[in-house]
């Protein structure tokens, strides 16, 4: 690029005319003017590389690493959970995002990497996580204060709210002595935060501190029972900052919800729906309803419609062995519970069908490269 | 053989300056005494150059413009003499507190004078020059001003290092030559003795040097000749070492009491520094920092009610892995004294460290990186000052049937020591607890729900298992007796909602535990 300092001082147009130097910018710039587009931005590159290398090439990103949730089916359709990134499993409640969360978690400590939880809502279940393999003194969970504006029921909607409650936590939160008078973070009244319920406050601050920390292998920020209302009220700002601070580190960060609120900042959208459970009664084609203790699969018992629980031949040991009447329900069980995924979102799908077993059709999942928003449905049963 | 003497003049008001660094360009006086019969005990050199002495009275050293008066510390004096003696065992393990002793009114003499033996350190650190000005830097760092000299023998390089300033280095036979300038009254002399050597003319360490052994050892007896033999330097005796001190502490005493947190903050800092320059100086870290306040009343109140109000409030930190950095212990410092507030102005602070070797710990070359002690410690204690306390950890489940049975305990994350042999291809369905229970309202047919409402809202049963009977606890004041349900229920919309209700037999309600999702 020329600039005006080498331009030498002209007296007059006459000698402007005849000046070299300018009959070669003339000349250069036609020649500009008549190259393609392709062309131009690759001489302009030539000419700025030594101080703007590859100034109008976007920056290729390179593929997330991927780290596998250990559910053949979601691996299959998302190609696992990227890290340095944001992803979002949705869904109302009982559509199995606790239950895949879990599984991540355990896969993860698997790995020998340290995770981090914030709970909204308070509503983790420490028993059948480690059931499900998580370690539990590698978790950081980190509970946030109740708020009676917790959703109840799968439509998502809050049903009431308690002003009690609400005066209550914050006369808490006021309790908390000098941590109101010294606020690590800024709040005002504008704030769109400072207006949420306080739980989603705590758990959008406690994030941002386990996000800056660094280290953990994922954090999650557990908003699954937070009213939509008050979650889409999180600023987009908030999202970003979170992209940001994931961005380039080692951590996965996963956002549990009940509708996907990150937007671009998020790399894969996982929505979850409940589609039906099985209960043990229908597993039989008689009717009857057939149960078996907890590691011997041999049935011991069976019951009618009718509500008569016929033995089978048993040995005399067995606490089966005389006839017995059972009420229904008490031999019922909860066998499966049937959810439908679907990937709305996911930046740079990869080859999700090098992770389908043999027996699974691959067309379940459209393989698609570079794919800004890709829908592929599955459903995964989950064991009781 | 080497020996090291490290030498604090005005002790009394550099364990002052030591605590309030801000006062080293103000004239200072330091008093001791009952009043109103309070006296000087130690000036610095500014009030010396000033005019004021020891042993003026109150009265007249106020009349000097400018002067600071504050009363002598025996608390700041033992943390500087303690300073002082983490810092020769830094260097030697052979160490002597020379002033422990007893005054007569059981109040301990400054412990100003440090002897230490350094034979075999040259290899270490160069040469007797350099060890001296390595001690000297290093006590420097912790606040002190003092005289450091390096002789043949340990008398020898007190007396040098209490009668020149700076550094002194003795080469061996220069003893007479080097402290021959030294006045007689740096030896441990009484009133008499010191009476008569004034009489004959003997006022220097040369002086009494040259007079013959024999004559004076008849006229003095051995007090005469072990005189002597100090002001010739020749004198040799074993050192008496001190065991290393393993109670890192810090005391401070404040003329007018702090109400506000950032002052306290300001003096703990300090305070931190002097602790964490000696754990450095002895290559430790601190695992536990106790911090001990002591709350007066108000000063609107009557003596009665400040001695009613006077209480002690006190917070102790553990960490993990035993640490040194200063600006986390200040951090981790405020957060908890933010958390838990004194009720009162604060008159006098103590914090006390646990000392422990730090751990160096080699990471797996194939393993995740691990989080920064320090800074995990302190995003914890951000954690616990948003949320509470008990609110911030690990859960550990307990041994027993009780529902919801766990507790937090603190996060100490730990290598992996045994692998998950769990099936990944098997998925359990996990639980979402209502913290508490939501109370619902149930209406049965038969015995089995078959309409449940929760916060008002109805649902409809379209699935429903058993009960079970749980029960426990009965032998203590936690008992628990239920029938527990699973249920699937739908509402409006067409989307099941599983949920784990039961029925409370003590009070016959229903409430809704958890979500299965």
């Amino acid at each position: 690029m020329l600039t005006t300092a080498e331009f030498p001082q002209l007296d007059n147009s006459e000698s402007k005319a005849q000046n070299p130097f300018i009959r070669r910018i003339k000349h250069e710039n036609t020649l500009l003017i008549m190259t393609p587009a392709t062309e131009l931005r690759t001489r302009l590159e030539q000419a700025l590389e030594h101080r703007i290398p590859r100034a109008f090439t976007p920056i290729q990103r390179p593929l997330p690493e991927r780290i596998l949730t250990g559910i053949t089916s979601v691996d299959a359709l998302t190609g696992g959970i990227p890290v340095g990134c944001l992803t979002e499993i949705c869904g109302p409640s009982s559509s199995g995002r606790s239950s895949i969360l879990h599984q991540i978690l355990a896969e993860f400590m698997r790995r020998d990497e340290t995770c981090a939880l914030v709970d909204a809502s308070d509503a983790f279940d420490p028993q059948s996580a480690a059931s499900a393999g998580v370690e539990l003194e590698r978790l950081l969970w980190v509970r946030c204060k109740q708020s009676d504006d917790r959703v109840i029921g799968p439509s998502g909607e809050v049903k009431r709210h308690s002003a009690f409650g609400t005066r209550h936590s914050a006369k808490k939160s006021q309790s908390n002595s000098n941590a109101a008078k010294t606020p690590l973070f800024s709040t005002s009244p504008d704030d769109p935060i400072s207006r949420s319920p306080d739980c989603l406050s705590q758990a959008l601050k406690a994030t941002d501190l386990l996000l800056q920390a660094g280290g953990f292998g994922v954090v999650v920020l557990d908003l699954g029972d937070i009213p939509i209302a008050a979650a889409r009220r999180i600023p987009l700002t908030t999202w970003f900052r979170f992209r940001r601070a994931v961005e380039n580190t080692s951590t996965a960060f996963i956002v549990i919800e009940q509708h996907p609120h990150a937007k671009s900042c998020a790399t894969l959208v996982m929505d979850l729906t409940a589609q039906q459970a099985s209960w043990s009664e229908a597993s039989d084609q008689n009717g009857t309803v057939i149960g078996a203790h907890a590691g011997n699969p041999a049935p011991l018992f069976r019951v009618t419609a009718e509500g008569i629980a016929i033995p089978f031949e048993q040995s005399a040991t067995s606490s089966f062995s005389m006839p017995q009447r059972w009420s229904t329900p008490h031999a019922r069980l909860l066998n499966t519970v049937h959810v439908h995924l679907q990937v709305t979102r996911s930046r740079n799908l990869g080859h999700p069908q090098k992770f389908l077993p043999q027996s699974e059709p691959s067309s379940v999942c459209e393989n698609r490269v570079n794919t800004k928003d890709t829908k592929c449905t599955k459903d995964i049963p989950f064991l009781m | 053989m080497f020996f090291a003497c490290i030498y604090v003049p005005d002790f009394s008001v550099e364990a002052l300056l030591r605590a309030a660094p801000e006062l080293r360009e103000q004239v200072v006086v330091v008093l001791d005494g009952t009043a109103p019969m309070l006296t000087v005990v130690a000036a610095n050199a500014k009030a010396r150059a000033a005019g004021i002495e020891v042993g003026m009275t109150k009265l007249q050293a106020e009349a000097c413009p400018g002067v600071r008066l504050r009363r002598r510390s025996i608390v700041e004096e033992a943390s500087a003499r303690d300073a002082l003696l983490d810092c020769a065992h830094a260097f030697s393990p052979r160490v002597e507190d020379t002033n422990r002793q007893l005054s007569n009114d059981d109040k301990p003499i400054p412990a100003d004078t440090i002897i230490l033996d350094i034979d075999g350190l040259d290899r270490l650190l160069g040469t007797p020059r350099i060890i001296a000005r390595e001690l000297s830097a290093r006590v420097s760092k912790m606040g002190l001003n003092v005289n450091v000299a390096v002789a043949g023998n340990p008398d020898a390089a007190m007396h040098a290092a209490r009668g020149f300033s700076g550094i002194t280095v003795i080469p061996p036979g220069k003893e007479v030559e080097r402290l021959g300038s030294l006045p007689v009254a740096l030896l441990d002399l009484s009133e008499e003795m010191l009476e008569t050597l004034e009489r004959w003319g003997i006022r220097d360490f040369r002086s009494l040097a040259a007079l013959p052994t024999i004559a004076l050892s008849q006229r003095l007896g051995q007090e005469g000749s072990r005189l002597q033999k100090l002001a010739r330097g020749c004198a040799q005796r074993a050192l008496v070492p001190v065991e290393p001190i393993t109670k890192f502490e810090e005391v401070i005493e404040l003329e007018d009491a702090v109400e506000l947190l950032d002052p306290l903050m300001f003096i703990l800092n300090r305070m931190l520094e002097c602790i964490c320059v000696r754990l450095e100086s002895r290559a430790l870290g601190a695992t536990e920092l106790r911090v001990g306040l002591e709350i007066t009343g108000y000063e609107d109140q009557s003596t009665e009610e400040q001695e009613a109000s006077r209480s002690i409030h006190q917070r102790t930190l553990q960490f993990p892995v035993p640490m040194q950095d200063s600006r986390t212990f200040l951090k981790l410092l405020q957060l908890e004294l933010a958390a838990h507030p004194p009720q009162g102005p604060v008159k006098k602070l103590w914090l006390s460290a646990e000392a422990a070797p730090p751990c160096f710990a080699q990471p797996g070359l194939f393993l995740p990186r691990g989080l920064a002690p320090e800074r995990l410690e302190l995003t914890l204690a951000r954690l616990r000052g948003l949320v509470g306390d008990d609110r911030v950890g690990s859960p550990e489940l307990l041994d027993t049937h009780a529902p919801d049975a766990f507790r937090m305990r603190p996060f100490h994350p730990q290598a992996s020591v045994r692998k998950n042999d769990k099936d990944p291809q098997e998925q359990k369905t996990a639980l979402r607890i209502f913290r508490p229970p939501l109370e619902a309202k149930v209406q049965s047919k038969q015995g089995v729900p078959v309409r449940v409402f929760v916060k008002g809202q109805p649902h409809q049963v379209t699935a429903v298992a058993g009960p079970w009977r749980n029960n426990g606890g009965w032998w203590t004041k936690q008992a628990w007796t239920r029938d527990e349900w699973d249920l699937e229920l739908r509402s409006e919309e067409l989307r099941p909602w599983l949920v784990h209700v039961y029925r409370d037999l003590s009070s016959a309600k229903w409430y809704v535990e958890s979500t299965l999702d």
